[in-house]
Parts: C-alpha cells; sequence; structure tokens
C-alpha cells in the first residue's frame, strides 16, 4: 500500500520550514564566521597599539572575505536535506520525532499496520509546522559577539563617521609612507654617490635606515610628521650655521682671492670644492714663487689678497685657515722659499679638511631637503591639514593674504631694501631703499610663503613710495637678483608706525593666512644661503657686507 | 494485536494490580513494560512496601504460574532449579526421575536474591539470559513468558553477597520502590486491616503478552534518536570519546550494549503506551535511568561523595539533550 499522498502532505508543510531554516542556519553560520573574524582583527588592532601593524586595512579585507569563502564552503558541505529539517522541525515544535521517522522509514520494511498509524499521526502534526517560527535567531551568542566586537573595533578605531574615513584615513597613510620611503630610498642613495667622509656616510644611512623602520611603524600623518621632524631636527642640528660653515667659508675665501689674477686658479678651484685643482693650484703659486716667476710686486699683492683672506677668515671663525694663510703670505712676502714648502702644504691640509667638511654639509642640506619634501607630501595628502597643504601647494594665491609688519626706519631694513636695488635686474620702479632710514621698509616676509618655492620672498618695498596710500607696490623677490624679477602687486594701506595688512595678487608665491608651514630656521637658513652667495658674487657692497653678516648674526635662530 | 489493544491490554492490567497495590504507579508500569519484553527486574526497597504483594498480583492477573524463591544463606543451587530423584517404579525398577524446582515457572519471584551465595545466584543465569535450564546433559526449555522478579534489601547488608555486574546485567530494568505517601499509606491501611479480601481478576494471559511484545518490537526507531541512544549509553563507559565529565570523574565502568537494547525496547513500549508509533527521545529519557542505573559501577570517589547512579545519569542525559537542542 503506498503512502504517497500522506508523504506529500507532510513535505507540503515541511518545504516553507525548511526554506527559512536555510536562510536563517546560511546567515548563522554567516555571523558567526564574521564573528571570530572580527574578533581576530580587533586582536589585530589592539595589538597594532603595541606593536604597530602595517597594511592592517588589506589584511583585515582579505579576513572578511576568507570569512564569507569559508562560510559558503561550509554551508555547501553540509546540505540541509528534507529529513534534517523534518528532525529539525520535530525538536522545535515538539513533535516527538513523527515527522522525522515518517520520512526516514517511508522506503524501509516497517509494519504495514503500523507506518499507517505513524504517516496518518504525522500529517497530523505536521500542520502544527509554522514557517515564521524557524525564522528566531539560533546562534545568539554569535550575534552579541559579532555586534560587541564591532562595537569595540569602533571604539579602537576610533571612527565617528564611520568605516569610509578609516579606510580613506588609513590608505593615506599607507600612501604617505609609502612616499617617504621613497624620498628615504633616494636620500640613501645620495648619500652613497655623495663624495663625503666614509664615516659620515655610514652614520648618516644607519640614520635614515631607522627612519626608515619607525616611519613604517607609523599610525597617523601626525605621527609620521612627527618622526620625520625628529629627524629633521637632528639633521639640522649636525648643519653648521651659514657664516661658520665650510661652504660659507670656502666662497668666501674663494671670493677674496679671485680680486688677484694670480690667484683666480685658487679661487676657481675652491668655488668647485675640488681638492686636486686646490692642490694643483697651490704647487703651481709654489712652483712659480720658487722660480722667481713672480716679481716682487706680484708676491706683494698675492700676500696682500691672502692676508686680507686671513682676516676675513678669521672673522667667520676659520682661525686654522686664517693661521695658514697669513704664514704663506708672510712666506711669500719674504720670499723665504725654504718654509714656503711647509706652508703651501699647511694650507693644503686645511683647505682639504675644509672641502670635505663642506661636502659633509652639502650632504646634510641635501638630506634636509628631502626631509622637507616628505613632510610636504604628507602635509598635502593629510586630510586633517587641508589648509596648510592648499597652502604648501601654492594654488590658493589667489585668494590668499599675507601679514606683514611695516618696518620703523631701522637701518638694517633700509639696507634690505637696498638691496633690492642693487640687486634687481628688471625692476623699474624699484625705489632708492636703504637710504632713507625711516622710509625702509623692509616688509617682513610671512613665514606662511608657499614651500613649493624653496627660496623665500623677503618683500622688499620700494622705500620711497612706503607713505602712498592704498597704492600697488611693486616688489622684487630676492631669488631672481640674477635678473629675471617677477613682480609683485601689494595692495593695502598702512599706517606710519603702525602694522599694515598687505594684500597682493598675481604670484603664487604667497600663501593663505593661515598658520606658518615652515620652521623660522628654515627660513633663516635659506635666506642666509641667498645672502652669503650674494655677499660671495659680489652682490653686495663691500661696507654693507659686514653690516649684512651681523645681521644675520642677531637673527641666527641657533644663538 | 492492534496498537489499541496494547494500550487497552496494559491499563486493564494496571487496574487490576491498582486493586491490590495502592500507588507506585510508575512502578507499576515499568513491571508491566518489563514483563511485555520478556525482561527481568530487580526491585530495590525497604522491607514492607509491597514488592511480593505486586509480583504475586500480577501473577494473578496474568493467569501465570507463580512461584518464589526465599533467598537464603543456605539455599542451593538445585533448590532453584530442580534435581534429579530416585524414584521406583510400580515394577521395582529405580530411575531417576527430574523434579522441576521453583524456576519452572511464567513468574518467578526472587526475594532477597542477595543474601545467597553467588553460587546459587548465578544458577538463575542461563534462566534469565537462555530461558532454559541445564542439569547434567539435558537442557530443558522454560515456559514463555518468563519472569524473574529479584528484590533485594538495602538494609542488613552483613552477610550478604552483592549480585554480581554479569548477573546485574541481565535485569532489564532496576526499580527503586520508595517510601509512600501518608495519603497512600492510609489506603494501605484501609486495604489490609479488614476481613475484606481483595480479588483480582485475569485480564490478559501469556499468549497475549506476548503478542504485546511482538507489536512493541515493530515500533520504529528514527537513526537519529537510535544514535542519541547509543550516545547515552556510551557516555556512562569513561574515557571515551562521548564521555562526559561527570562519567570520568565518577565511574569505573560503564554500561555494556545491553543497557541500549533496553533503553530502546523500553522507549517503545513507552511510545506505544503514549499513543504513538514512533520512539522520540522523550520516550528515551523517560526509561534510561532505570535501565541503566544498576550498570554502571561507581568509583570510590563517588561511593565517598554519596554520588548516586541516578544522579549521574541524570546529568548524562541532561547533557546529551543539550547537544541533541543544538
Amino acid at each position: 500500500m503506498s503512502h504517497e499522498n500522506e508523504l506529500k502532505r507532510i513535505t507540503e508543510n515541511l518545504v516553507p520550514y525548511r526554506r527559512l531554516r536555510l536562510i536563517s542556519k546560511s546567515a548563522d553560520v554567516i555571523v558567526a564566521n564574521l564573528a571570530y573574524t572580527l574578533f581576530v582583527i580587533v586582536f589585530i588592532e589592539a595589538l597594532s597599539f603595541f606593536y604597530p601593524i602595517g597594511e592592517k586595512l588589506s589584511v583585515s579585507i582579505i579576513l572578511v572575505l576568507a570569512a564569507i569563502a569559508y562560510s559558503i564552503f561550509v554551508l555547501l558541505r553540509t546540505p540541509y536535506t528534507i529529513l534534517d529539517s523534518a528532525r529539525d522541525a520535530d525538536l522545535r515544535f515538539n513533535l516527538k520525532e513523527r515527522i522525522s521517522t515518517s520520512i526516514e522509514f517511508f522506503n524501509r520494511e516497517v509494519s504495514e499496520n503500523l507506518f499507517g498509524k505513524l504517516l496518518n499521526n504525522a500529517v497530523l502534526f505536521s500542520q502544527e509546522i509554522v514557517p515564521s517560527k524557524g525564522l528566531t535567531i539560533e546562534n545568539k551568542k554569535n550575534i552579541y559577539l559579532f555586534a560587541s566586537l564591532l562595537f569595540i573595533l569602533i571604539l579602537l578605531v576610533n571612527l565617528p563617521n564611520g568605516m569610509d574615513d578609516y579606510i580613506s584615513k588609513m590608505k593615506k597613510v599607507e600612501k604617505n609612507i609609502s612616499v617617504v620611503e621613497k624620498q628615504l630610498e633616494v636620500a640613501k642613495k645620495d648619500i652613497e654617490r655623495s663624495s663625503a667622509s666614509s664615516s659620515k656616510k655610514e652614520e648618516l644611512t644607519k640614520k635614515i635606515d631607522e627612519l626608515l623602520k619607525e616611519v613604517k611603524l607609523a599610525k597617523s600623518n601626525e605621527d609620521l610628521l612627527a618622526k620625520l621632524n625628529k629627524y629633521e631636527d637632528m639633521l639640522k642640528k649636525q648643519i653648521p650655521p651659514t657664516l661658520k660653515s665650510s661652504n660659507f667659508a670656502m666662497q668666501s675665501l674663494a671670493g677674496s682671492l679671485s680680486e688677484n689674477k694670480n690667484l683666480a686658479n685658487l679661487a676657481g678651484a675652491l668655488s668647485n670644492k675640488n681638492k686636486n685643482d686646490i692642490s694643483k693650484a697651490l704647487q703651481e703659486l709654489a712652483s712659480k714663487s720658487k722660480s722667481g716667476k713672480f716679481s716682487q710686486n706680484d708676491r706683494s699683492q698675492i700676500a696682500e689678497s691672502m692676508k686680507n683672506a686671513a682676516s676675513s677668515m678669521a672673522g667667520i671663525g676659520q682661525k686654522d685657515l686664517s693661521q695658514s694663510l697669513n704664514k704663506l703670505a708672510n712666506d711669500l712676502s719674504a720670499g723665504n722659499k725654504s718654509d714656503l714648502n711647509e706652508s703651501i702644504n699647511d694650507l693644503e691640509n686645511a683647505l682639504s679638511e675644509m672641502v670635505k667638511s663642506g661636502q659633509n654639509e652639502d650632504l646634510l642640506a641635501n638630506l634636509n631637503k628631502l626631509m622637507s619634501k616628505g613632510k610636504q607630501a604628507v602635509s598635502s595628502n593629510s586630510n586633517n591639514n587641508q589648509n596648510n597643504a592648499s597652502a604648501m601647494n601654492g594654488k590658493s594665491a589667489q585668494s590668499s593674504q599675507s601679514s606683514s609688519q611695516s618696518g620703523k626706519g631701522q637701518g638694517g631694513q633700509g639696507a634690505q631694501g637696498g638691496q633690492g636695488q642693487s640687486s634687481n635686474g628688471q625692476g623699474k620702479t624699484s625705489g632708492q631703499g636703504g637710504q632713507g632710514g625711516q622710509g625702509g621698509i623692509g616688509a617682513k616676509p610671512n613665514a606662511n610663503a608657499g614651500t613649493s618655492g624653496s627660496v623665500p620672498n623677503m618683500g622688499i618695498v620700494d622705500a620711497n613710495k612706503q607713505g602712498k596710500h592704498g597704492k600697488a607696490e611693486t616688489i622684487y623677490s630676492p631669488n631672481y637678483l640674477s635678473g629675471s624679477g617677477e613682480k609683485l602687486k601689494l595692495d593695502g594701506s598702512k599706517h606710519k608706525g603702525e602694522e599694515t595688512q598687505l594684500g597682493k595678487s598675481g604670484t603664487s608665491r604667497f600663501a593663505s593666512n593661515e598658520a606658518a608651514l615652515l620652521p623660522y630656521s628654515d627660513v633663516y637658513n635659506e635666506y642666509m644661503n641667498f645672502t652669503a652667495q650674494a655677499i660671495n658674487n659680489g652682490e653686495i657692497p663691500k661696507g654693507y657686507e659686514q653690516l649684512v653678516l651681523r645681521y644675520f648674526e642677531m637673527i641666527n635662530p641657533g644663538k | 494485536m492492534e496498537a489499541d489493544k496494547f494500550q487497552e491490554n496494559v491499563n486493564k492490567i494496571e487496574k487490576e494490580v491498582s486493586k491490590v497495590i495502592v500507588g507506585q504507579h510508575e512502578i507499576v508500569r515499568s513491571v508491566v513494560t518489563a514483563i511485555i519484553l520478556g525482561g527481568h527486574i530487580l526491585i530495590e526497597g525497604l522491607p514492607g512496601l509491597g514488592k511480593t504483594l505486586l509480583i504475586k498480583t500480577l501473577g494473578d492477573v496474568l493467569s501465570l504460574k507463580f512461584s518464589r524463591i526465599q533467598f537464603t544463606p543456605d539455599l542451593m543451587p538445585a533448590d532453584i532449579i530442580g534435581t534429579d530423584i530416585i524414584e521406583e517404579s510400580v515394577d521395582g525398577k529405580r530411575n531417576f526421575v527430574f523434579h522441576e524446582g521453583p524456576v519452572f515457572a511464567n513468574l518467578v519471584l526472587a526475594d532477597e536474591i542477595n543474601r545467597a551465595t553467588p553460587k546459587t545466584q548465578s544458577a538463575l543465569l542461563e534462566a534469565m539470559q537462555e530461558k532454559s535450564i541445564t542439569v547434567g546433559d539435558t537442557t530443558r526449555k522454560l515456559d514463555e513468558p518468563f519472569f524473574v522478579l529479584a528484590t533485594q534489601n538495602p538494609l542488613e547488608m552483613e552477610g550478604t553477597y552483592p549480585l554480581p555486574e554479569a548477573q546485574l546485567d541481565r535485569f532489564i530494568f532496576k526499580l527503586l520502590i520508595t517510601y509512600p505517601s501518608p495519603e497512600e499509606m492510609v489506603k494501605i491501611i484501609d486495604r489490609t486491616t479488614t476481613e475484606q479480601k481483595i480479588n483480582v481478576t485475569n485480564v490478559v494471559n501469556g499468549d497475549e503478552l506476548l503478542l504485546m511484545g511482538k507489536l512493541a518490537r515493530e515500533i520504529p526507531i528514527a537513526s537519529h534518536v537510535n544514535e542519541y541512544i547509543v550516545n547515552l549509553v556510551l557516555a556512562t563507559n569513561p574515557g571515551l570519546r562521548q564521555s562526559t565529565e561527570i562519567t570520568n570523574n565518577y565511574l569505573r565502568f560503564g554500561s555494556s550494549p545491553r543497557g541500549a537494547q533496553a533503553i530502546a525496547l523500553a522507549a517503545k513500549v513507552n511510545a506505544l503506551l503514549d499513543g504513538r508509533f514512533n520512539v522520540s527521545f522523550e520516550d528515551v529519557n523517560k526509561v534510561t535511568i532505570q535501565c541503566l542505573r544498576h550498570r554502571i559501577i561507581r568509583n570510590f570517589e563517588a561511593e565517598a561523595e554519596g554520588v548516586t547512579a541516578d544522579s549521574i545519569v541524570e546529568e548524562i542525559i541532561k547533557l546529551a539533550g543539550n547537544l541533541v537542542k543544538s
């Protein structure tokens, strides 16, 4: 006797329940796996507070995808058959195993009498199966675990604005880390290529490696910038002030010596920081002196030049070099051939040390620049420093403002005005600043100056026109002293002795009125280097040289 | 036999027994179940709780041959199974003739079985398992149905011989008779202290009992319920994957597969009596304690800490039940 009809009726009642249970069970499995995955992510996140882990985001995404894939694998491997759902329904609706026994024994040999009754009984009880009751959350603990862990994760990553911000932030940090790493790799290559002493190269390479390690562990842009700042400070401490630097000394010396045609070769070699050429020039000098190729007048002039140079070197603290120069000057002047070799050797050694020291300085300066570039890249990418970034990339110059302080007629400021005049190649409206004392308005450059231009704007304003209310003035940036001066237009009002707000246009060199982007020491060094170059090139009148140098000595941040 | 008839017979038996026995419904149900299945029962209880009366009444109700053996230390195996004695025929020839012992009955009450020596106790082994008796080289079949109901007194244990495990395993159930309630006590006094004699009638005969047993064995058990029974039994054995903490802590030995058979059979009868034609987890849980309590051997810690066999089995059922729900 067939019982197909009874079985059909049982399965009709069972199938909707089974369908919903399948969905519910799948959700349970996925939630359970996600909960455990989240636990791992929270663990990683928590661990990263102590041992920062790079690429956390990628790891997390991989884990979540793996959890979902594993859930699907588990669901496919453990099929939920009709018999499974019958057993499930028996338990859930307290049907005392009637449905599952009926289905299981349908094709088995059992007492016809008993099985018929069992099936009828099961048909009756199968009507108690209510599919919607199967939608209860089976593993509530997993839901609670999932929710709790998610909450903890949100707390851990401090995400008031949700995961998008977190992802974006993490991506930016990772990108910045990558940029800085590239810069540091470039720096390492520069160190390798540089002519600096091997001990210095080794020391700097080691420090760069340390920085690389620290950079990789950065958790945020702020953290990254802090690490870069720390190393930048360390580098700056190693760079001597311009006036004390070997490069400055060499340029000054070259400038002094170049006035004498017999010392032109030596001056050129010094300018090029070429040890061989220096040695060659000195040997040539010695040989000419010994062979009597120099007249008495020549020797006197050479000695005079050397003494002047010695005096100049003494003024900037290069005492050893000054002594060597004086000794050689005396020997040349006295025609003392026997001591000449020793003097030449002394000077050569002193200059050789200076060249080496200068190369170290060059390397440090270069590294410093790379460090600044890295910082700029980080700042530009940083979401939290949007204003800074816009100021640095110089694109907001049209709408930006720069605050300047009006000068109070100080002589030094007047001198600055003079600088603008004397060095101007094209600027035709430059006044006779520097002479007027009170009128010399050295519009002090604002520290907000866009850093995309590596050379600062000194903002020297025509002194003669300082009283014109509301009239645009033309200023020249000192970095265009070579002749390619760019006009900057300043609009605004000025009151004597008071602060003046200047608006400007037509340039991208000024940033917005936000906080300073470059530290004072940076600005100072750049100004100082520029000034030293100007002095060496003879662009500053002799009479003002000491004045300018004294001024920079006074405003030296390291003082 | 129809399922309805099965229930009707059981109800009749219980009704007749209740005329004599006050209360103890669960015990009566278990004894009837065991009789239907052809199993044997060990009843433990204090003296005077109606153990003997219950079996005697059942004998009357079921119209079965009843015999009672009072076990004492000097009881010999031959006193139970019978012996060959010399008989002289009318022509003067002498022959050995086997005289059946009290075991040749349908219902055998082995009263205070633990007072006999192991040798005598074991005389029942073959009868209980094979339902036959061997004397010399002759094996004699016992009449069906054959049912042994042994009692033992938990008090006065001095001079007793605890039943060996092999023999214990042959009892399908071990039942514990508890003290009757005050209301039941009143009824007992009323019934037993008057001249009024209570007569019970024969409601089911031996053949019907055999048919009832056959029907019960036909009840299907779903595979997952069978697995549940197996897991329960395995969980009583220490050191197995299914073992629970309480098993490992308090048991020396667990149940044999006979325990699983007993549970399955008893659960089938229980399902039929419940009006169902399949075995449920509930049926299994209901009969497990009485099927397993005498099949597990507690260790010293359990005895020292007063952990009973019943509490251990209850814990195992609870844990296994949780596993089923999950």
